[in-house]
Formats: C-alpha cells, sequence, structure tokens
C-alpha cells in the first residue's frame, strides 16, 4: 500500500479542534426497551492516537461508535467529538470523520469507484485523484469493471476503508475494518492504519474482538464488556499492570503444591489444570523448588516466569470469559 | 438539488428499471389499439383508455414499485448510513427520489401517447387535437405522481419488504380506481376525494368533453371539478405528503 499517494490536509485550527481529545464520552448510556447496550461509559480518545475498543461481539462497541456519530440517540449522557456535540453539528463536524460502521454499504449495480465517484462528489472531496489515490491506498484497481455486489467481504471492506479516507479526515472511526479479510489483507490494512496514525497524525478510534489485533495496533484501549467500559489505559500501563507468576508443569499438582506449602511457605498460588500451577511469588527459589519437587519424586515437566497475557487480564476484568 | 438528482440517476446504472417503465407504457396501448382497430371504437376510446387505465391502474404500482426501490434498496444495502455521515439531507434525498419519480412518471406518459399514435396510425384511426393530448398526456404525468404521494409516505413510513410495497401498491391503485369510477356520476363532494385519483378524474370529466374524447351517458357538472381546485388540492397534498414523507424518511437515518 503506497501511502505516499494520499494527500496530507492541513488540519483546521479551530479553537475547537483544539481539545484534548478528539472523542470524549460522557456517561454516555444507550438502552433498548428494557435492555442497557451501553452503560455509562466514559471513553478518551486522544489525538494523533488509535484507540482500540476491545470486546466481545454483542458487548456494545458499534452501539458506542453509532451514538459518537449521532447515527442513533444516545438515551443519556453526552458524546463530543472536536469538543462538539455531533448532534446539529453535522455539518461542520462530518468533512472531517471518516467511518466503517458494520459492513460497508455501497450500491450493488455500480463499480468499486463509481461508487467512491458518487461519494466524493457528494462531499465535495476537492482534490483531484481523490478516488484513485484511494483505491491505490486499498489495494483496489481502479476504473475496475468488477460490479460491487460480486465483491468478496474482504474487496467490500476495502472499499470501505478508501470512502473513509478518501476526503482525508483527522478522525477515524473503523468498526471491525478487518472482517472478512485474508491474514495478508489483516496485516496490510494493519500497517496502513498504524502509518495513517504514525506518519499523518490521524486519530482512530478502532473496534475489535480480536484480541490479537488490537493489541498490535492501538495506542490505548478500552475494553468494554456487556455495556460497560471496565478498563480505559494506554497499552504500555495495560502492559505494566499484567502481574508476572511462575508456570509450574508437574506430574502431580497436590503433591507439589504441598510441598511447595510446606518447605517454601508458598500461600500465593492457583492451580489451572491437573497438571499446571501458577505461582505468584516470583521471589521463589525455582531451582530450589525443581531440586526438591524431584526429591520427593514429583516430575517437573516445566517451569518458568511467565507475564499475564493481555487475554488474561481480560478474562480476569470480565469475570472469566476469554475472548480470540 | 440537482446535484442530488443526477446521483439518483447514476444509482440507477445498470438497472433495468427505466427500461421496464418504457416497457409499461406501451404494454396497453399495442392491445386497446387492435381492439380499438377491430371494434371501430376509433382513437378516442384509445385515448381515454390509455389515460384512465395506464396511468391509474399501470402507472400508479410502476412508480410505487420504483419508489420502493429507490428507497428501500439504500437501507437494504446499508448505504444509508454511509450517506448520513457524508452527510446528506434526508429530505433532500427523499425530494430527490421523488423527482426521479416524476420524470418517469412523465417519460411514461408521453411515451404511452407516442404508442397510441403509432397504434393509430397503423390501425388507420384519425387522431385529432394531437399537440393539446400530448400536452394532457403531459400534465397526467405530473398528476399521476402526485397520486403516488400518500402510497410511498405509506411505504416509508411502514418500512416492509419489496413484496408488501408491491402488493400495497397495486392495492392502492386498485382500490382507488374502484371508488373513483364507482363514485364519479355521485354529487362532489364527497368521502373519497380524499384519493388524489378521484380529484383528478373529476377534473378530467370536462378536459376530455372539450376534447370531444367522451360522451358521459349522465350531465358531468355535478361531479366534475375545476382547473385551479384541482391544482390546489394537489399541491396542497405535495406539501403534505411530502413532508410526512421528509420526516419519516429523516428517522431512517437513526440505525
Amino acid at each position: 500500500m503506497d501511502l505516499s499517494l494520499y494527500t496530507n490536509k492541513v488540519i483546521e485550527s479551530e479553537e475547537n479542534f483544539m481539545s484534548d481529545y478528539v472523542i470524549e464520552t460522557k456517561q454516555l448510556t444507550k438502552v433498548y426497551g428494557d435492555q442497557t447496550a451501553v452503560n455509562a461509559v466514559d471513553l478518551h480518545v486522544k489525538r494523533g492516537r488509535i484507540y482500540g475498543l476491545l470486546g466481545r461481539n454483542g458487548a456494545g462497541k458499534t452501539t458506542i461508535m453509532k451514538m459518537i456519530l449521532g447515527l442513533t440517540p444516545i438515551t443519556s449522557g453526552e458524546a463530543d467529538v472536536f469538543g462538539k456535540n455531533i448532534k446539529g453539528q453535522e455539518k461542520r463536524v462530518y468533512p472531517h470523520v471518516g467511518a466503517i460502521i458494520e459492513t460497508p454499504g455501497f450500491y450493488p449495480n455500480l463499480t468499486g469507484t463509481e461508487n467512491l465517484e458518487i461519494f466524493a462528489r457528494l462531499r465535495g472531496t476537492a482534490a483531484p485523484n481523490a478516488v484513485k489515490n484511494a483505491l491505490e491506498v486499498v489495494g483496489l484497481p481502479y476504473k475496475d469493471k468488477k460490479l460491487f455486489g460480486r465483491y468478496s467481504l474482504g474487496m467490500k471492506q476495502r472499499l470501505g476503508i478508501a470512502n473513509a479516507i478518501l476526503h482525508d479526515p483527522e478522525l477515524l472511526i473503523l468498526d471491525e475494518p478487518t472482517n472478512g479479510l485474508d491474514p495478508i489483507g489483516i496485516a496490510e490494512v494493519r500497517d496502513f492504519i498504524k502509518d495513517l496514525s504514525v506518519e499523518r497524525g490521524k486519530t482512530i478510534l478502532i473496534s475489535r474482538h480480536i484480541l490479537s489485533e488490537i493489541q498490535l495496533l492501538a495506542d490505548d484501549i478500552g475494553i468494554i464488556d456487556h455495556g460497560v467500559l471496565l478498563e480505559e489505559s494506554s497499552m504500555g500501563e495495560l502492559e505494566k499492570k499484567n502481574s508476572k507468576y511462575i508456570m509450574l508443569q508437574v506430574s502431580d499438582v497436590s503433591k507439589a503444591a504441598l510441598i511447595l506449602e510446606r518447605q517454601f511457605q508458598l500461600k500465593n498460588y492457583s492451580v489451572q489444570d491437573d497438571q499446571t500451577l501458577r505461582l505468584y511469588d516470583t521471589s521463589l527459589d525455582m531451582g530450589a523448588a525443581n531440586k526438591e519437587l524431584v526429591m520427593q519424586d514429583v516430575t517437573v515437566i516445566s517451569s518458568g516466569l511467565c507475564n499475564d497475557t493481555l487475554e488474561d487480564y481480560f478474562k480476569k476484568i470480565t469475570g472469566g470469559e476469554g475472548i480470540a | 438539488m440537482l446535484k442530488m438528482i443526477e446521483y439518483e440517476f447514476r444509482k440507477l446504472r445498470r438497472r433495468p428499471l427505466l427500461i421496464l417503465a418504457t416497457l409499461a407504457s406501451i404494454l396497453l396501448p399495442v392491445p386497446v389499439s387492435i381492439l380499438a382497430a377491430r371494434t371501430g371504437q376509433g382513437y378516442d376510446f384509445l385515448y381515454k383508455t390509455v389515460i384512465n387505465i395506464g396511468h391509474f391502474v399501470l402507472l400508479i404500482p410502476v412508480l410505487c414499485i420504483i419508489g420502493s426501490l429507490l428507497f428501500f434498496e439504500e437501507r437494504d444495502n446499508q448505504t444509508l448510513r454511509l450517506l448520513a455521515i457524508v452527510p446528506v439531507s434526508f429530505s433532500c434525498l427523499a425530494w430527490a427520489k421523488m423527482i426521479v419519480l416524476l420524470i418517469v412518471s412523465v417519460s411514461y406518459s408521453v411515451f404511452a401517447y407516442i404508442a397510441t399514435v403509432i397504434g393509430a396510425a397503423l390501425g388507420g384511426m384519425p387522431v385529432e387535437n394531437l399537440y393539446k393530448k400530448l400536452f394532457l398526456c403531459f400534465v397526467m404525468g405530473i398528476m399521476t405522481w402526485v397520486a403516488i404521494f400518500p402510497c410511498i409516505t405509506i411505504l416509508v413510513k411502514l418500512r416492509k419488504n419489496y413484496i408488501f410495497s408491491t402488493l400495497f401498491s397495486f392495492l392502492y391503485a386498485i382500490i382507488g380506481f374502484i371508488l373513483t369510477n364507482a363514485t364519479i356520476p355521485n354529487p362532489s363532494p364527497n368521502l373519497f376525494m380524499v384519493l388524489p385519483v378521484n380529484v383528478v378524474s373529476r377534473w378530467l370529466l370536462p378536459v376530455f368533453n372539450s376534447l370531444n374524447t367522451a360522451k358521459y351517458p349522465f350531465d358531468i357538472s355535478p361531479s366534475a371539478v375545476s382547473t385551479p381546485f384541482c391544482v390546489l388540492y394537489l399541491i396542497a397534498y405535495i406539501v403534505l405528503f411530502g413532508m410526512l414523507l421528509c420526516k419519516n424518511f429523516s428517522k431512517w437515518k437513526e440505525i
């Protein structure tokens, strides 16, 4: 993907565009009937950073994005974009925002180029090669005769991204943008999104239910579960929070635990399965512990120092359920 | 607005809708031309049938079906949310779609008229008041377009699927036609005058007389409505249902 083809635009220096947060929500809540889809969410997306909104399917990620964009009414709370509530300010705010929400929807009887030409002209996009450049950036051919209706899901996603960046917006809101892409496509889009943030200073709010992708992409992360924002921090801070532990795999977990308790006064540990122990006291002398276990006929299969993965952390704060 | 109308036509690329509408316009004149030639009823019978049945029974559902495609396709393809964040005014979008329907409606009427003239020429039927009748067809295209406003507004309000829209469109056209023909000899006003088809039909009575197109077996004067009344009535219809249509369509933005 050749990002250099993509024209840069001087960010308007309006007073309202100078706020610390490009997106800020305050107690954002959405209720459908008697079901609370989003519950008092305080989201803070900083300028020039990639904010990953992580949560399982149905956690409320898309609803938050829709509320931020003014595509669905807010039950209570506020959602400010560039320091403004988007309601009633659409004409001022939308030209600075590019978005994909759920599946990108275009006209199936038109080609990708024809679709983008309509949106470019509706937006009044001035750059003469905006459509061509946007298509090249996402790796789709310009003036191709293939109709959108015959596109694969991956091509549709790419066209959706092309439409989102067509007018060179300062803020991108991308709801699961790599859905349907093959692994190479996912890596390409990930690199491209990263470049947009690092090289072009774009602010990006991206939602994903695949943790490893968010981990590779985001500078800041918000973990959402059942409509509640459980955690919001930078990726660096989150990694620091993850506890270290010794992973010990043995032939007899009960006997090993008894030896460690009696001989080494170990209290802080957990049994993972019938062969695995997690020892949270990392100051334990593992050499001595291994020797003692072997001497008492417990086979040590493996032992080593580990960090909690983001998935472990996710499981911990969501009450045990994992994520892909 | 012109830009929006242009985009509405662009969106119809590779869609056979306009071709189908054109074909529909000659669907009726062909058999009626043959019938008029064989039975010796002449061109006036052919013209009157195409005006009445061609517009009120055929054109109304054709327009409503095309209208439901124009309105529903963007919803079904999830294009509306992309348009919403351009941002595009949904009222403007609704009017652009209605103006596309107006162009289709007038085109249908003119093509239907041309078909009747060709049918008359082939069947050896003399045609009088050629340009007046063409103008009346043009006006009928506009009036029939006004008549679809309630149907399109209801379809947008209900947000159902294409099958429902098609059935509802035919039902709307047929019920309107039956109620109009059942009540025309009755003195106006009556309850069924809320239907635009009824008012347009009453306006047509003296117009047909002036074109020597019809000899009604009843006194038309109590049933007929004047041109100013008809025009004001249709303008009121456009304003009222146009507002309702925009109001309902704007709610589609909230997804």
